[in-house]
């Protein structure tokens, strides 16, 4: 029984752990992902805020924890070595004005959204979804 | 009449005591990146919490004894101590993420920062514990944690397409996301699953509510009925994920993002319902984690225990859990995100299930503690089964979590 459960762990370690040998993520392709995933949500909470399916409050978190997100999007990419200036800077400039818009939004708060905030924020995110096709996964 | 009502009142405390913040955030993270292909792991880790709490359960009722008292007896102090150093840890971390998960609850609320709220959260935790009875605190938590029926409900008014869900649960890695992220995710759910202190709970929960041998049907009926119900909710929150945010590509970093399937799905009167749900599911699993705490260090050292006894004559049993507060307070104040505190948590749970579970499945063999109602042979085989899947488990958690640097 010993046998047999320590020839079981150790073919489970090598299996588990084997698949770990993956390429690292690009940190441009990963912060544009990352940033895309906190702008839809945000965007999602703006239109449920506007169709008044959501409390005000409850948008408002997913609004401020969007922006803490794609901030931190932002300074990792600003801060990563060994990136391709070129697939930085085409992270970049969709990823900056994103957390500008999103900042705004945020700043303005979820009880007096308008319409035009919501078209902005799904501007922003259609450009980061562009960018995330283009950088790749 | 009233034991129909006694045994109907446990399954559903059962079911809404299931989930805690590890299984919300963890299930709706699956959902969010690998939709129903993780399903699996659910369904395997709600059988093992069946099969392992149902031994805890029975050992308490037959012995009169919880888990720990049992343990360091037949195993000895060393061999208890290891127990005891691992499952103390993790329950401190798993505390610690469920402190965080009330104040997440409330911020969501109220849009108040959940900073100023860990420290309330402790108090009413402490306080609840010192002032509210045993059966009062389980049921007004676990009925009201009932309200995470949302998930489900939500999960239906959104009419996903099941065929897609079913075709995703089929599935193996989905495409775009890495063998070892996909095997991270399968060991934190089911550490989430079989969290450790689920079972000291329960366990010396039974020795609270005076279980007796004839206590062992409810007993049964709790974890067959109740977790299993729970699971389906833990799948539930997995599918709303999957139906609407994997689509549009957000992926779960906070709980807030959890729950806007449910707006989508139900508005304001079904957003409102599964915050009072998520707040209670969190507060019952830190009042759980808490007593857990103060259950684990008392019973080892054989100090008095019970919230049936006042403070006063189980002093250092209170003292422990108000000591634990404070320090998964001190942890929370630091600024920790509360949702990577449960990712960790879930998987360092999961690294430390065999110490947990081993004991158990000793105990419950011992004819001198059980007499005729030692484990059956089906019951032994499910235990090994399980108890070898935990070992793999266990040796593989920790070089995933490094490997995927926390599932990134």
């Amino acid at each position: 029984m010993a046998g047999f459960t320590r020839t079981l762990v150790l073919a489970a370690v090598a299996a588990l752990t084997g698949c770990a040998v993956a390429p690292p993520a690009d940190p441009a392709a990963l912060a544009a992902r990352d940033a895309h995933a906190a702008v839809a949500g945000a965007s999602m909470a703006a239109e449920l805020q506007l169709d008044g399916e959501s409390t005000a409050a409850f948008s408002q978190v997913v609004l401020q924890n969007g922006l803490v997100a794609a901030a931190d999007a932002q300074r990792e990419l600003a801060t990563a070595g060994h990136v391709d200036p070129a697939r930085r800077e085409r992270a970049a400039t969709a990823i900056d004005p994103a957390v500008d818009e999103l900042r705004e939004v945020t700043d303005t708060g979820a009880a007096r959204l308008t319409a035009d905030d919501l078209a902005r924020l799904r501007a922003a995110e259609q450009n980061l979804a562009a960018a995330v096709a283009e950088l790749g996964p | 009449m009233k034991r129909l009502f006694a045994v109907a009142l446990g399954v559903l405390t059962a079911i809404g005591g299931f989930l805690d913040i590890g299984d919300i955030v963890t299930n709706a993270v699956v959902g969010s990146r690998f939709g129903w292909s993780l399903a699996w792991v659910v369904v395997v880790g709600v059988a093992g919490i069946c099969v392992f709490a149902h031994m805890a359960g029975k050992v308490a009722a037959v012995s009169g004894r919880a888990t720990f008292e049992v343990v360091r007896e037949r195993l000895g102090p060393r061999m208890a101590l290891s127990n005891l150093g691992a499952s103390f840890l993790i329950n401190l971390l798993t505390l610690t993420a469920e402190v965080g998960g009330i104040a997440l609850a409330l911020q969501l609320a109220s849009s108040v920062h959940y900073l100023l709220w860990i420290p309330v959260a402790a108090i009413a935790v402490w306080l609840v514990i010192w002032r509210v009875g045993f059966d009062l605190m389980e049921n007004a938590t676990g009925l009201v944690g009932l309200l995470l029926v949302g998930f489900a409900v939500a999960l239906f008014l959104l009419g996903p397409d099941w065929a897609l869900l079913g075709q995703q649960a089929l599935q193996r890695v989905p495409s775009g996301e890495a063998a070892a992220t996909y095997w991270f995710y399968a060991v934190a759910l089911f550490g989430a699953a079989l969290t450790p202190y689920e079972v000291f709970f329960f366990s010396s929960g039974a020795v609270e509510e005076g279980w007796t041998v004839k206590d062992l049907a409810r007993s049964r009926l709790n974890v067959l009925v109740g977790f299993p119900l729970g699971g389906v909710l833990s799948l539930a929150i997995a599918g709303c994920a999957a139906a609407v945010l994997l689509p549009r590509g957000i992926q779960v970093t906070s709980l807030s993002e959890v729950l806007l399937p449910v707006a989508e799905a139900g508005g304001r009167l079904l957003l409102v319902a599964v915050i009072l749900g998520v707040l209670a599911a969190t507060f019952g699993a830190a009042l759980e984690t808490t007593l857990s705490a103060g259950y684990t260090l008392a019973q080892f050292f054989g100090w008095t225990w019970g919230k049936f006894r006042p403070p006063a004559r189980a002093a250092r049993f209170h003292t422990t859990m108000i000591v634990c507060l404070v320090v998964g307070l001190a942890v929370l104040a630091t600024g920790v995100d509360p949702v990577t505190v449960t990712e960790v948590s879930v998987v360092f749970s999961a690294a430390a299930l065999p110490l947990t579970y081993l004991p158990i499945l000793i105990v419950a063999n011992d004819p001198d503690y059980m007499g005729g109602h030692v484990n059956g042979r089906w019951l032994n085989v499910a235990g090994q089964a399980y108890f070898a899947l935990i070992l793999v488990v266990s040796v593989a958690a920790i070089p995933l979590l490094v490997i995927t640097g926390v599932g990134r």
